[in-house]
């Protein structure tokens, strides 16, 4: 067990380093000079080559890879060329405000698609199995931004329920869930429809298995078959869990743009268009880790509910 | 009064097929203590006869008449709640393969625990206890261990000992046992079909042993049936069934089987494949694959002829062969 969870550990590593210099190579392949943005527009040649020299963009790439990633691992994320604050008070607070919406999209999801996707995998092959797919497929279907504007026009422009926009950091806690409330619907409607599907095939794959058979031979009723039902799928369930969780977190862009939620997705999507590498890097560069973090607790969650993953 | 009588059961599933007539009118009783070996291919409906008399078939798509009477109480007439009761209680299933009819996820001990707790409504720790008893009373070794482990960890014919185990936690009076030695190694089968003897010896269980392996049904049981294509078709003490196969099909199984002093007489398969349980014949379902068949054979569903006092056969040539009688079919009992 423990050295499966060392190994894990260690694995995790070359992941990081990997993900870091795609997130480099990423943002240096994409067409355009970051310069052009922030220089004016009259800005002498001379110039903008000592602010190029300044922000060390004349060196060979795998020179500023190095230098990147040193200060990175200090944990000096470089300074915003919008706002020449620092990216890293950028990225965390953007985080927290993303992590506040996704943990609130995942309980709401999470939450509906396990239930609702047990239920369909016991009532297999009848009417609410068969509800509860078209459930699931309008939710994986169905864009999230379209559904944010939707969600907008109902809510706010007509019956003037909730706020669109924005994340009131003022009028306290209430406040600050009436203007989660929206974003939260339309970012959770995804994964909604993802783990009901997925939920209810592992389940229905548990339940044509022979032990269950064997478990009402033995007498057990209704209840007690569930749960051995529910401690079999769960390893499966939990991955499902773990990356659903990650896209919220990070895979909220437009979402976020839609309800000018102040959070990672929204972030990345001004860097986008301001052409901001350090943002940008910092940005991917953080919720690649907490992926990559985010799957290796999923790992060692399954192996306590799964004995037999720890000796593969 | 027997233990478990089974009177005309029969079970058909629906399926994209068609309708598959797995069981066409079986009949037979067991009295406490004695075994019955269930024998015949693939498909003849041996598995589903045991499924059938503890009411594991899901009601859903399956089509279910005639009789289940275990201790004078018909399954087939009882609602889920009474059959759980039943289940584990007063009669138990031992599967074919352990490895896929134990939990993965549940060790060994915590599998005993939960039928006792079920039926028993014992404390944990008595549960414990006698989860231990019960270790011990399948001869296992290391029985903490045992009770420690998952399934994955311990081997075939240890997770066999489990699985009966948990069958016997609850003291039932009728052991169903499914094919319990075939997915063993043969040294490994050997020790679970003494183990299973022994404890039937010990604990005066019934048991309702289905095997295809006329070797192994020598061995354990009192009295044999035959089945092909969903019927019983022959029927008698096991002693009696070897000495004197009333049936060709009785008959072409034991050719194709292994015997002592085999060398130099070559094995007789019996040709052709079971038929068709969506699409039966008319007559007897054997007779495409018989090397006696008649016209009488292919038209007419043969009734059940007595050979001798308890041994009975379903096939037109008895009376010309063993010079009986049909019997009628209110006492077409063994």
């Amino acid at each position: 067990m423990w050295a499966y969870v060392g190994r894990r550990l260690l694995l995790a590593i070359p992941t990081l380093v990997g993900a870091s210099i795609i997130v480099f190579a990423m943002v240096h392949l994409a067409p355009g000079d970051p310069m052009s943005a922030v220089m004016p527009v009259d800005a002498s040649q001379a110039d903008i080559e000592a602010a190029r020299r300044a922000y060390g963009f004349d060196q060979p790439l795998p020179v500023q890879y190095f230098r990147w990633l040193v200060r990175v691992v200090q944990g000096d994320l470089g300074k915003s060329i919008a706002t020449r604050r620092p990216v890293l008070q950028d990225v965390y607070d953007a985080l927290k405000n993303s992590l506040v919406l996704a943990l609130s999209a995942s309980l709401l999801s999470f939450g509906i698609g396990i239930g609702l996707g047990l239920l369909a995998a016991f009532r297999q092959g009848r009417v609410l199995d068969k509800l509860m797919s078209a459930v699931a497929i309008v939710g994986v279907s169905v864009p999230h931004y379209w559904a944010g504007i939707i969600l907008i026009i109902f809510f706010s422009v007509q019956l003037n329920w909730l706020p669109a926009m924005g994340a009131s950091a003022e009028g306290g806690a209430v406040e600050y869930l009436r203007h989660m409330a929206l974003p939260t619907i339309a970012l959770a409607l995804i994964p909604l429809g993802v783990l009901t599907r997925v939920v209810r095939s592992a389940a229905l794959d548990i339940l044509a298995q022979e032990f269950v058979l064997a478990l009402r031979a033995k007498g057990l009723g209704r209840a007690a078959v569930f749960a051995h039902v529910v401690k079999n799928a769960a390893p499966q369930i939990l991955t499902v869990l773990g990356l659903q969780f990650g896209f919220q977190l990070g895979g909220s862009v437009l979402v976020e743009t839609v309800f000018s939620w102040p959070g990672t997705g929204y972030l990345m999507n001004l860097a986008i268009f301001q052409r901001d590498l350090p943002v940008l890097q910092g940005v991917i560069l953080v919720l690649a880790t907490f992926f990559v973090l985010l799957n290796l607790a999923v790992d060692l969650m399954q192996t306590l509910v799964d004995p037999r993953i720890a000796r593969h | 009064m027997s233990l478990l009588s089974v009177r005309d059961l029969r079970v058909e599933f629906d399926t994209r097929d068609g309708l598959v007539r797995a069981l066409n009118g079986v009949t037979f009783e067991l009295d406490k203590g004695l075994v019955l070996a269930l024998l015949g291919e693939s498909g003849s409906g041996k598995s589903v006869t045991l499924r059938a008399i503890l009411g594991l078939h899901p009601p859903s798509h399956t089509r279910i008449s005639g009789e289940v009477l275990l201790k004078d109480r018909d399954v087939n007439r009882l609602d889920e709640v009474e059959r759980r009761a039943i289940r584990g209680r007063v009669a138990s299933l031992v599967f074919q393969e352990p490895i896929t009819a134990l939990d993965p996820v549940y060790t060994i001990g915590d599998q005993i625990v939960e039928t006792l707790v079920r039926h028993r409504g014992l404390a944990p720790a008595d549960a414990r206890r006698r989860a231990r008893e019960l270790i011990d009373l399948v001869q296992v070794p290391a029985p903490e261990r045992m009770l420690r482990s998952y399934p994955h960890e311990i081997s075939g014919g240890m997770r066999q000992r489990g699985m009966i185990a948990i069958a016997l936690a609850c003291e039932p009076e009728l052991l169903l046992a499914d094919e319990p030695t075939t997915a063993l190694d043969v040294t490994v089968q050997a020790q679970i079909l003494w183990l299973l003897r022994d404890l039937q010896r010990r604990l005066g269980l019934a048991v309702v042993f289905v095997t295809h392996d006329l070797g192994v049904a020598a061995e354990i049981a009192d009295e044999a049936a035959v089945m092909y294509a969903g019927r019983i078709v022959e029927q008698a003490p096991i002693g009696e069934l070897f000495a004197r196969p009333a049936h060709p099909y009785t008959e072409g199984l034991m050719q194709a089987t292994v015997r002592r002093g085999q060398r130099g007489i070559p094995l007789v398969p019996i040709p052709g494949a079971p038929p068709n349980l969506a699409a039966l014949p008319a007559g007897c379902a054997f007779a495409a694959r018989c090397r006696l068949v008649r016209e009488e054979c292919r038209t007419t569903l043969p009734p059940l002829y007595q050979v001798r006092d308890g041994h009975v056969a379903r096939c037109h040539l008895v009376p010309e062969r063993f010079g009986a009688s049909p019997i009628p079919k209110a006492a077409s009992v063994a």
